[in-house]
Protein backbone atom coordinates (compact mmCIF):
# COMPACT_ATOMS: atom_id res chain seq x y z
CA UNK A 1 0.00 0.00 0.00
CA UNK A 2 1.42 3.21 -1.22
CA UNK A 3 0.42 6.11 1.36
CA UNK A 4 2.11 9.79 0.84
CA UNK A 5 3.69 10.95 4.01
CA UNK A 6 4.43 14.96 4.70
CA UNK A 7 6.65 15.95 7.32
CA UNK A 8 5.97 18.95 8.94
CA UNK A 9 8.70 21.85 8.82
CA UNK A 10 10.40 21.22 12.13
CA UNK A 11 10.37 17.81 12.52
CA UNK A 12 12.42 18.29 9.55
CA UNK A 13 14.53 20.87 10.96
CA UNK A 14 14.53 18.79 14.12
CA UNK A 15 16.30 15.39 12.02
CA UNK A 16 18.00 18.07 9.82
CA UNK A 17 16.02 16.82 6.78
CA UNK A 18 15.40 20.38 5.42
CA UNK A 19 17.18 19.74 2.15
CA UNK A 20 14.81 16.70 1.67
CA UNK A 21 11.45 16.75 0.08
CA UNK A 22 8.94 17.58 2.66
CA UNK A 23 6.96 13.99 1.26
CA UNK A 24 7.64 11.15 0.56
CA UNK A 25 5.95 7.54 -0.49
CA UNK A 26 5.69 5.18 1.57
CA UNK A 27 4.52 1.61 1.77
CA UNK A 28 3.07 0.72 4.84
CA UNK A 29 -0.47 0.07 6.36
CA UNK A 30 -1.19 2.20 9.31
CA UNK A 31 0.07 5.33 10.59
CA UNK A 32 2.44 4.38 13.24
CA UNK A 33 4.47 1.22 10.70
CA UNK A 34 4.84 4.52 8.47
CA UNK A 35 6.61 6.49 11.06
CA UNK A 36 8.51 3.12 11.71
CA UNK A 37 9.29 3.22 8.30
CA UNK A 38 10.68 6.96 7.74
CA UNK A 39 12.45 6.79 10.84
CA UNK A 40 14.42 3.77 9.48
CA UNK A 41 14.96 5.70 6.25
CA UNK A 42 16.24 8.93 8.61
CA UNK A 43 17.39 7.54 12.09
CA UNK A 44 17.92 11.32 13.26
CA UNK A 45 14.18 11.69 13.38
CA UNK A 46 14.12 8.98 16.03
CA UNK A 47 14.82 11.02 19.25
CA UNK A 48 11.88 13.45 18.13
CA UNK A 49 9.24 10.96 17.85
CA UNK A 50 10.08 8.30 19.88
CA UNK A 51 11.18 8.26 23.88
CA UNK A 52 14.40 6.34 24.68
CA UNK A 53 11.73 3.17 25.53
CA UNK A 54 10.82 3.41 21.93
CA UNK A 55 7.14 4.75 22.61
CA UNK A 56 5.84 7.75 20.42
CA UNK A 57 5.83 10.96 22.49
CA UNK A 58 2.43 12.64 22.73
CA UNK A 59 4.19 15.78 20.79
CA UNK A 60 3.70 13.48 17.83
CA UNK A 61 0.72 14.49 15.93
CA UNK A 62 -0.99 12.71 12.95
CA UNK A 63 -3.20 13.89 9.90
CA UNK A 64 -4.98 11.42 7.42
CA UNK A 65 -6.50 13.27 4.59
CA UNK A 66 -5.61 16.31 6.46
CA UNK A 67 -8.07 15.33 9.64
CA UNK A 68 -6.63 14.48 13.27
CA UNK A 69 -6.30 11.16 14.12
CA UNK A 70 -7.23 10.50 17.92
CA UNK A 71 -4.48 8.16 19.80
CA UNK A 72 -6.36 5.44 19.87
CA UNK A 73 -6.74 5.70 15.86
CA UNK A 74 -2.74 5.60 15.31
CA UNK A 75 -3.00 2.11 14.92
CA UNK A 76 -6.19 2.26 11.95
CA UNK A 77 -5.17 1.08 8.50
CA UNK A 78 -4.58 3.40 5.55
CA UNK A 79 -6.18 3.19 1.82
CA UNK A 80 -4.18 3.26 -0.62
CA UNK A 81 -3.53 6.89 -1.99
CA UNK A 82 -3.93 8.27 1.71
CA UNK A 83 -1.91 11.38 2.62
CA UNK A 84 -0.51 11.14 5.79
CA UNK A 85 0.87 14.19 7.72
CA UNK A 86 3.69 13.75 11.00
CA UNK A 87 3.29 17.50 12.96
CA UNK A 88 5.62 17.51 16.05
CA UNK A 89 3.00 19.94 18.43
CA UNK A 90 4.07 23.15 20.03
CA UNK A 91 3.45 25.62 22.84
CA UNK A 92 5.27 28.82 22.30
CA UNK A 93 4.11 32.05 22.80
CA UNK B 1 -24.90 55.92 21.32
CA UNK B 2 -21.29 56.39 20.25
CA UNK B 3 -19.21 59.78 21.50
CA UNK B 4 -17.75 61.70 19.11
CA UNK B 5 -14.44 60.56 20.28
CA UNK B 6 -15.46 57.04 19.49
CA UNK B 7 -16.95 57.68 16.07
CA UNK B 8 -13.84 59.48 14.90
CA UNK B 9 -11.23 56.77 16.46
CA UNK B 10 -13.49 53.36 14.76
CA UNK B 11 -14.21 55.68 11.78
CA UNK B 12 -12.28 53.51 9.40
CA UNK B 13 -13.64 49.92 10.76
CA UNK B 14 -17.81 51.60 11.42
CA UNK B 15 -18.55 51.25 7.47
CA UNK B 16 -17.80 47.55 7.34
CA UNK B 17 -20.78 46.06 6.43
CA UNK B 18 -21.91 44.32 9.35
CA UNK B 19 -20.12 46.46 11.75
CA UNK B 20 -21.48 50.25 12.33
CA UNK B 21 -22.57 51.24 15.55
CA UNK B 22 -23.78 48.17 16.43
CA UNK B 23 -21.24 46.39 16.33
CA UNK B 24 -18.64 48.72 17.51
CA UNK B 25 -20.94 48.41 20.81
CA UNK B 26 -20.62 44.64 20.83
CA UNK B 27 -17.13 45.15 21.26
CA UNK B 28 -17.49 48.13 23.86
CA UNK B 29 -19.44 45.54 26.05
CA UNK B 30 -16.80 42.56 25.69
CA UNK B 31 -15.53 41.68 28.95
CA UNK B 32 -11.96 39.38 27.28
CA UNK B 33 -8.82 37.80 29.40
CA UNK B 34 -5.86 37.59 27.69
CA UNK B 35 -3.78 35.30 29.52
CA UNK B 36 -0.48 36.02 28.45
CA UNK B 37 1.38 39.19 28.19
CA UNK B 38 4.25 37.67 25.62
CA UNK B 39 5.04 37.55 22.30
CA UNK B 40 1.21 36.73 21.19
CA UNK B 41 -0.17 38.83 23.74
CA UNK B 42 1.55 41.80 22.27
CA UNK B 43 -0.08 41.09 19.10
CA UNK B 44 -3.43 40.38 20.38
CA UNK B 45 -3.84 42.79 23.15
CA UNK B 46 -2.88 45.74 20.66
CA UNK B 47 -5.07 44.65 17.70
CA UNK B 48 -8.13 44.21 20.57
CA UNK B 49 -7.57 47.52 22.54
CA UNK B 50 -7.42 49.04 18.89
CA UNK B 51 -9.94 47.61 17.69
CA UNK B 52 -11.73 48.88 20.95
CA UNK B 53 -12.83 45.88 23.69
CA UNK B 54 -14.58 47.72 26.69
CA UNK B 55 -12.65 45.72 29.18
CA UNK B 56 -9.80 43.56 28.41
CA UNK B 57 -8.03 41.40 31.68
CA UNK B 58 -4.16 40.81 31.17
CA UNK B 59 -2.83 38.41 33.39
CA UNK B 60 0.96 38.03 33.08
CA UNK B 61 3.51 37.02 36.53
CA UNK B 62 7.06 37.40 34.94
CA UNK B 63 9.10 40.80 34.22
CA UNK B 64 9.93 42.24 31.25
CA UNK B 65 13.76 41.04 30.12
CA UNK B 66 16.02 42.33 27.30
CA UNK B 67 15.08 38.94 25.41
CA UNK B 68 11.63 39.76 25.20
CA UNK B 69 12.38 42.64 23.26
CA UNK B 70 12.44 40.75 19.55
CA UNK B 71 8.94 40.09 19.69
CA UNK B 72 7.12 41.54 23.06
CA UNK B 73 6.38 44.79 20.82
CA UNK B 74 4.38 46.16 23.83
CA UNK B 75 7.56 46.70 25.91
CA UNK B 76 10.43 49.16 25.67
CA UNK B 77 13.56 49.27 26.80
CA UNK B 78 13.28 51.20 29.70
CA UNK B 79 10.27 48.80 31.08
CA UNK B 80 12.84 45.83 32.05
CA UNK B 81 12.83 44.63 35.39
CA UNK B 82 8.78 45.62 35.19
CA UNK B 83 5.96 43.54 35.81
CA UNK B 84 4.93 43.17 32.04
CA UNK B 85 0.93 42.50 32.78
CA UNK B 86 0.65 46.22 34.57
CA UNK B 87 3.26 47.95 31.96
CA UNK B 88 1.24 46.48 29.05
CA UNK B 89 -1.91 47.54 31.11
CA UNK B 90 0.13 51.60 30.93
CA UNK B 91 0.68 50.73 27.43
CA UNK B 92 -2.95 50.29 26.04
CA UNK B 93 -4.04 52.55 27.96
CA UNK B 94 -2.02 55.53 26.09
CA UNK B 95 -3.63 53.57 23.29
CA UNK B 96 -6.71 53.71 23.71
CA UNK B 97 -7.90 55.77 27.16
CA UNK B 98 -11.78 54.72 25.96
CA UNK B 99 -11.03 50.96 27.22
CA UNK B 100 -10.77 49.89 30.57
CA UNK B 101 -7.65 47.57 31.19
CA UNK B 102 -7.17 45.81 34.32
CA UNK B 103 -3.79 43.97 34.92
CA UNK B 104 -3.11 40.77 37.17
CA UNK B 105 0.06 39.92 37.96
CA UNK B 106 0.09 36.19 38.81
CA UNK B 107 0.57 32.83 37.56
CA UNK B 108 -2.24 31.15 36.29
CA UNK B 109 -2.85 27.67 38.60
CA UNK B 110 -5.87 25.78 39.62
CA UNK B 111 -6.37 28.05 42.74
CA UNK B 112 -6.71 31.07 40.99
CA UNK B 113 -8.73 29.80 37.73
CA UNK B 114 -11.58 31.13 38.87
CA UNK B 115 -10.72 34.54 39.57
CA UNK B 116 -8.97 34.67 36.48
CA UNK B 117 -11.72 34.45 34.22
CA UNK B 118 -14.16 35.98 36.60
CA UNK B 119 -16.65 37.38 34.70
CA UNK B 120 -15.37 37.88 31.31
CA UNK B 121 -17.17 36.31 27.71
CA UNK B 122 -14.09 34.52 26.49
CA UNK B 123 -10.33 33.45 27.19
CA UNK B 124 -7.57 34.40 24.73
CA UNK B 125 -4.74 31.65 24.98
CA UNK B 126 -1.73 33.86 24.38
CA UNK B 127 0.64 31.42 26.98
CA UNK B 128 3.83 29.45 26.79
CA UNK B 129 3.19 26.42 28.00
CA UNK B 130 0.73 23.57 27.01
CA UNK B 131 0.27 22.87 30.87
CA UNK B 132 -1.05 26.16 31.60
CA UNK B 133 -2.96 26.31 28.13
CA UNK B 134 -5.00 23.00 29.40
CA UNK B 135 -5.76 24.50 32.37
CA UNK B 136 -7.19 27.25 30.52
CA UNK B 137 -8.89 24.88 28.51
CA UNK B 138 -10.84 22.81 31.53
CA UNK B 139 -12.40 26.05 32.72
CA UNK B 140 -13.26 27.27 29.33
CA UNK B 141 -15.10 23.47 28.79
CA UNK B 142 -16.51 23.72 32.09
CA UNK B 143 -18.08 27.05 32.04
CA UNK B 144 -18.95 27.46 28.41
CA UNK B 145 -16.06 30.03 27.20
CA UNK B 146 -14.59 30.82 24.00
CA UNK B 147 -11.33 29.96 24.43
CA UNK B 148 -9.05 31.38 21.19
CA UNK B 149 -5.79 29.65 21.06
CA UNK B 150 -2.36 30.29 18.97
CA UNK B 151 1.12 28.95 19.87
CA UNK B 152 4.44 29.10 17.75
CA UNK B 153 7.80 27.99 17.72
CA UNK B 154 10.44 30.16 15.18
CA UNK B 155 8.68 30.42 11.98
CA UNK B 156 6.28 27.92 12.75
CA UNK B 157 2.73 29.23 14.08
CA UNK B 158 -0.74 27.75 14.83
CA UNK B 159 -3.97 28.75 16.40
CA UNK B 160 -7.66 27.36 16.27
CA UNK B 161 -11.18 28.41 18.08
CA UNK B 162 -13.14 26.43 20.96
CA UNK B 163 -16.10 27.64 21.41
CA UNK B 164 -17.81 24.62 24.06
CA UNK B 165 -19.47 22.29 23.94
CA UNK B 166 -20.14 22.03 20.40
CA UNK B 167 -16.04 21.71 18.96
CA UNK B 168 -13.27 20.15 19.87
CA UNK B 169 -11.52 21.42 22.55
CA UNK B 170 -7.72 21.93 22.75
CA UNK B 171 -7.72 18.20 24.82
CA UNK B 172 -9.24 16.56 22.14
CA UNK B 173 -5.96 18.39 19.98
CA UNK B 174 -2.91 18.60 21.79
CA UNK B 175 -1.35 15.32 23.90
CA UNK B 176 1.43 17.32 24.69
CA UNK B 177 4.02 19.45 22.64
CA UNK B 178 8.00 19.62 22.23
CA UNK B 179 9.65 20.44 25.68
CA UNK B 180 11.99 23.03 26.29
CA UNK B 181 12.68 26.64 25.14
CA UNK B 182 11.39 27.86 22.33
CA UNK B 183 13.06 29.82 19.89
CA UNK B 184 10.80 32.35 18.63
CA UNK B 185 11.01 34.98 15.61
CA UNK B 186 9.02 37.74 16.76
CA UNK B 187 7.08 38.17 13.31
CA UNK B 188 5.50 34.65 13.84
CA UNK B 189 3.93 36.12 17.36
CA UNK B 190 2.99 39.00 15.61
CA UNK B 191 1.20 36.99 12.77
CA UNK B 192 -0.33 34.46 14.88
CA UNK B 193 -1.29 36.69 17.29
CA UNK B 194 -3.21 38.78 14.96
CA UNK B 195 -4.70 35.83 14.36
CA UNK B 196 -6.88 35.12 17.65
CA UNK B 197 -7.68 38.54 17.78
CA UNK B 198 -9.25 38.50 14.14
CA UNK B 199 -11.14 35.56 15.82
CA UNK B 200 -11.98 36.81 18.64
CA UNK B 201 -13.64 40.25 17.10
CA UNK B 202 -15.40 37.93 14.25
CA UNK B 203 -17.04 36.23 17.36
CA UNK B 204 -17.57 39.14 19.25
CA UNK B 205 -19.36 40.74 16.14
CA UNK B 206 -20.81 37.01 14.62
CA UNK B 207 -19.15 37.49 11.77
CA UNK B 208 -17.02 34.98 9.33
CA UNK B 209 -16.68 31.55 9.58
CA UNK B 210 -14.63 30.47 12.86
CA UNK B 211 -11.44 28.59 12.99
CA UNK B 212 -13.77 25.64 14.97
CA UNK B 213 -12.55 22.65 14.34
CA UNK B 214 -9.80 23.10 12.61
CA UNK B 215 -6.03 23.98 12.85
CA UNK B 216 -4.51 27.14 10.96
CA UNK B 217 -1.18 25.85 10.57
CA UNK B 218 1.88 29.17 9.43
CA UNK B 219 5.15 28.00 8.26
CA UNK B 220 6.70 31.51 7.78
CA UNK B 221 9.64 30.13 6.07
CA UNK B 222 7.92 28.41 3.06
CA UNK B 223 5.14 31.68 3.59
CA UNK B 224 2.18 29.19 3.36
CA UNK B 225 -0.74 28.96 6.08
CA UNK B 226 -2.84 25.67 5.51
CA UNK B 227 -5.21 23.95 7.57
CA UNK B 228 -6.74 20.43 9.07
CA UNK B 229 -9.40 19.03 10.35
CA UNK B 230 -9.77 18.55 13.85
CA UNK B 231 -12.57 16.28 15.46
CA UNK B 232 -14.14 16.07 18.95
CA UNK B 233 -12.32 13.34 21.31
CA UNK B 234 -15.05 11.10 22.51
CA UNK B 235 -12.56 9.86 25.20
CA UNK B 236 -11.72 13.46 26.04
CA UNK B 237 -10.45 14.14 29.66
CA UNK B 238 -11.98 17.78 29.42
CA UNK B 239 -14.56 17.58 27.36
CA UNK B 240 -15.93 14.08 26.58
CA UNK B 241 -18.98 13.43 27.57
CA UNK B 242 -18.59 11.36 30.82
CA UNK B 243 -16.26 13.88 31.99
CA UNK B 244 -17.97 16.70 32.08
CA UNK B 245 -20.64 17.71 34.81
CA UNK B 246 -23.65 15.97 34.19
CA UNK B 247 -22.21 13.59 31.54
CA UNK B 248 -23.36 10.02 31.38
CA UNK B 249 -21.21 8.12 33.45
CA UNK B 250 -19.46 4.34 32.66
CA UNK B 251 -19.94 4.47 28.63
Amino acid sequence: MKIRVGLSYLLRQFGGLTAEPDTMEVAASTPLECLQVIVGRFPSLRQWVYDKEGSLLTSTMFFVNKEKLLPREFASTLKDGDELLIVLAFAGG
Amino acid sequence: MLSDAELSRYARQLPLPGWGPDGQRKLTDARVVVAGAGGLGSSVLTCLAAAGVGYIRIVDSDTVEMGNLNRQTLYTTGDIGKLKAPAARDRLAMLNPDIEVVSLAESISGENLSDVVAGCHLIVDALDNLPTRLLLNEVAVSRGLPLFHGAVYGFQGSATTVVPPQTPCLRCLYQGAVPGKVPVVGVTPAVIGTVEATEVVKFLLGMGDLLTGRLLMYDGLGMRFSEVKVKKDPDCQTCGQHHLPGGKPGR
